[in-house]
């Protein structure tokens, strides 16, 4: 990776951080209609920050928005912000997040972000404008008054040695202050200096020294070299002239035949100053406590961020040591002898192993209220726009899931809470005519269970209208049976089919992609699974299973005709070999096989994949009992081969257009001989039927 | 060759000014992401040079600047800041900051001015 790529990683993952950090600042202020001190001094610095990232990138449209609205917080930092002026504060930085998190998201799909939002900047201005003139300032005079009464003072003659020219380099910025630098510097070895232009605090300094340079004309009892040697250490200096004066030979001003001193009592003056602001004072304070603390400074340090692509690394790395290990453990060289010195040694092995590829897993692992938070805002903005009022309670945000996870949950959620506040929770009269409470609520719940995550979106709202999604579903041509031969639950899942949703009834929030197949494909991705339940009147709630571990797959190998496969473990009740006749006919022609008084169907390997194989009978073969969610059921191949631990790898793009999960495989490995195996998704298997 | 010291509170400034640097022949140091770090590390780490960023949280640029000279009367810290704060960067000047860089800023002005002050 070039080092600009790696840039703008960077930048944007920063950005994106301090912008969610920025919605949690202001979410929780809209609900008190005020930003506290410290809330202030965050939200200023958040947007100094950005600015000055985005300029060093070279996204000005992004540094002159966040300028904008540094600008306004500046503003309320120093003189504050009157009760009336937060709400439309607080929706104008809202929109300043979003503006940026779009510029973001543009920037990291096409590479460069649009311009700048005219009305946004304009709206900021006159925000700023607006709360400038409100204001009455307490009138402090922008320079100190007392450096002009020591001018004027009746002094002694001052006596210039040397004439200095100083001219810094074009477009260095603030000119002024950089000639405030150099006067500094000279100050230890001139107790006398007098600067044309005079006084280098007024508005208009910086533009005369950017046109004719500076000049200062001082007193000294060093070497010149020693003037010559400070100017030569300044920062973004041009040129300079040091140049003696011989009463005769120059032509010294008559402004500034007056002594000022260069004693720090000018310099105190510094404090009516308007542009000052108070944290320097109280940051003092902290620093003394904090440098005494300072071992604890270091020691909050326990965190360290890490490039994602060095964790996918190291997770493969983990997954070849797995592969290299059974290739060790199930080498052919051995023969089938006991070999107990090389048994507890792999054992030993097999243990470490694990253990490394538990804490691989776990340093991936994010809590999941990182894609919650983002919720809150969603909520926010969809409820203010159909005029709802909806509560979102979160349970359960510090679940562990993998980075992958969050990544794949974020729009799938998104589009869900959408949909619940859109058509799901009713307008406050409406649930007030229920019996409801005005406001709606949303539960967004996450969990465990030793394999899964478990989360939970439930509203209490309308619940699903089976009689609108059948008239959808009829008008789509969606419907293979009888409309009242469909459960509710059936009912419900139509809603999944891709063409249910389309343009016409997406409102302006559903974003990339159409629909509840968008939701459940994405979700199916990442091996998860996605069901709704519904109880009319009551609320809906949508349930999202996604399994814990993505990567290294316990399972048992078998296989058909020439073709192996592996089946995860969690889904194998038994294996068995059939007895002749224990598989018979349905009345449709099903081949079924009852197992404990139960019956199920049986799925062969060869017809579902079309693979040539000798075998035929089922007694010829062997017979795996598979769970998934939706049913039980078995399968019919060839061989068993055993129980491996492999490394699950999805499968190269070119195949996985034709062959995907919904077709029953869910990725491929290598096997420690070299062998390509197929992944079984059990969830999806008989589906394919 | 001089030991420079980045204290920034964004990972990508240090980064940036890390990168800049790592193509001249001077050496980072050591890295800090607010004020009060910054102070204990320049007691440590004794760099010759400091870049510091005016806006952090916990301890800003201006007072780590005083307390730094504090320490060490000869030290060379140079500010960091975006456009428009020109207060703190006028008390930087005058709380003996040796000099100013403004973003955006690119290698070479960055490089040339680090150099002035050896």
């Amino acid at each position: 990776m070039s080092t600009e790529e790696s840039m703008l990683d960077v930048y944007i993952y920063e950005t994106q951080q301090l912008l969610q950090s920025l919605d949690d600042i202001l979410l929780d202020g809209e609900g008190v209609e005020r930003l506290t001190e410290d809330q202030i001094n965050e939200v200023f610095r958040v947007m100094h920050t950005i600015k000055g990232a985005s300029s060093m990138m070279e996204f000005d449209e992004i540094a002159e928005i966040a300028h904008a609205t540094e600008d306004i917080f500046a503003q309320i930092r120093e003189l504050g912000a009157a009760d009336s002026q937060w709400p439309p504060v607080f929706n104008l930085v809202f929109r300043v997040v979003s503006f940026f998190n779009n510029e973001l998201e543009k920037i990291q799909s096409a590479g460069k972000p649009d311009g700048v939002d005219v009305e946004l900047m304009n709206a900021l201005h006159e925000q700023l404008a607006q709360m400038k003139s409100g204001i009455q300032s307490a009138a402090v005079p922008d320079m100190p008054a007392e450096r002009t009464v020591e001018h004027s003072s009746s002094a002694d003659p001052f006596t210039p040695h040397y004439k200095i020219r100083v001219l810094f380099e074009e477009n260095c910025q603030m000119e002024a202050i950089r000639a405030l630098g150099v006067r500094e510097s000279l100050k230890e070895i001139c107790p006398y200096i007098a600067t044309v232009p005079k006084d280098l605090d007024a508005a208009d300094s910086a533009a005369v020294i950017k046109a004719d340079g500076l000049l200062l004309y001082v007193q000294t009892d060093d070497n010149p070299d020693e003037i010559r040697h400070r100017l030569e250490a300044t920062l973004f200096l041009k040129k300079f002239s040091v140049v003696p004066i011989d009463g005769s030979d120059e032509e010294v001003p008559e402004s500034i035949r007056v002594k000022i001193p260069t004693e720090p009592r000018a310099v105190a003056a510094e404090s009516p100053n308007v542009g000052k602001v108070v944290i320097p004072a109280a940051a003092e304070v902290k620093a003394t406590a904090s440098s005494s603390s300072g071992a604890e400074g270091f020691a909050k340090q326990n965190f360290i961020s890490v490039n994602v692509n060095k964790l996918d690394s190291l997770l493969n790395m983990v997954g070849e040591i797995v592969t290299a290990q059974s290739m060790v453990i199930n080498n052919a060289d051995f023969g089938s002898q006991q070999h107990d010195s090389f048994d507890s040694a792999t054992k030993q092995l097999h243990t470490l192993i694990n253990e490394l590829q538990d804490i691989v897993m776990s340093i991936r692992m994010l809590p999941i209220s990182t894609v919650f938070q983002k919720m809150r805002r969603l909520v926010r903005d969809v409820s203010k726009k159909v005029n709802k009022e909806v509560e979102l309670v979160l349970i359960g945000e510090e679940t562990e899931v993998d980075k992958n996870v969050i990544d794949s949950l974020a729009d799938p959620l998104m589009h869900i809470i959408r949909n619940s506040i859109d058509h799901g929770i009713g307008t406050p009269e409406e649930r007030i005519k229920a019996g409801k409470p005005e406001k709606g609520r949303i539960v967004l719940e996450a969990r465990t269970t030793g394999s899964d995550v478990i989360v939970t979106v439930s509203d209490d709202g309308r619940g699903l209208q089976r009689d609108m999604i059948l008239k959808k579903a009829r008008e789509k041509g969606l419907l293979s049976k009888p409309e009242s031969e469909l459960s509710d639950k059936e009912v419900y899942s139509l809603i999944f089919l891709p063409g249910f949703s389309t343009k016409d009834s997406v409102t302006e929030f559903s974003g990339r992609g159409v629909g509840m197949d968008v939701v459940r494909r994405n979700i199916n991705q990442i091996g998860g699974s996605v069901s709704i339940e519904s109880e009319p009147g009551r609320g809906t709630t949508h349930i999202i299973r996604i399994p814990l571990t993505l990567t290294i797959v316990d399972g048992m190998r078998f296989s058909t005709g020439n073709i192996n496969f592996i089946v995860p473990i969690v889904s194998v009740k038994t294996a068995m070999e059939p007895k002749p006749n224990d598989v018979f006919l349905d009345p449709d022609g099903n081949e079924m096989i009852m197992l404990q008084d139960q019956c199920y169907s049986v799925v062969r390997m060869s017809n579902l994949f079309h693979i040539d194989t000798p075998v035929e009978k089922p007694e010829d073969g062997m017979l795996m009992h598979l769970t998934s969610e939706e049913s039980d059921f078995c399968i019919l191949f060839d061989r068993l081969d055993g129980e491996y631990q492999v490394v699950a790898k999805t499968l190269p793009n070119y195949l996985s257009k034709c062959v995907t999960r919904l077709a029953g495989i869910s990725g491929c490995t290598v096997m420690g001989d070299g062998s390509i195996n197929l992944i079984v998704d059990v969830n999806n298997l008989k589906a394919s039927d | 060759m001089a030991k420079i010291m980045i204290v920034d509170d964004a990972a990508f400034m240090r980064i940036t000014i890390k990168n800049m640097l790592q193509k001249s022949e001077h050496v980072v140091v050591g890295e800090a992401e607010n004020g009060a770090i910054a102070v204990e590390k320049y007691r440590e780490l004794k760099p010759d040079i400091v870049t510091m960023d005016i806006t952090m949280p916990e301890m800003d640029g201006l007072a780590a600047l005083k307390a730094i000279r504090a320490q060490d009367s000869n030290a060379k810290v140079i500010m960091v800041s975006a456009m428009g704060q020109e207060a703190m960067v006028r008390d930087a000047v005058l709380g003996g900051a040796k000099g100013f860089i403004v973003k955006p800023f690119k290698e070479e002005g960055f490089l040339n001015a680090i150099s002035k002050l050896i």
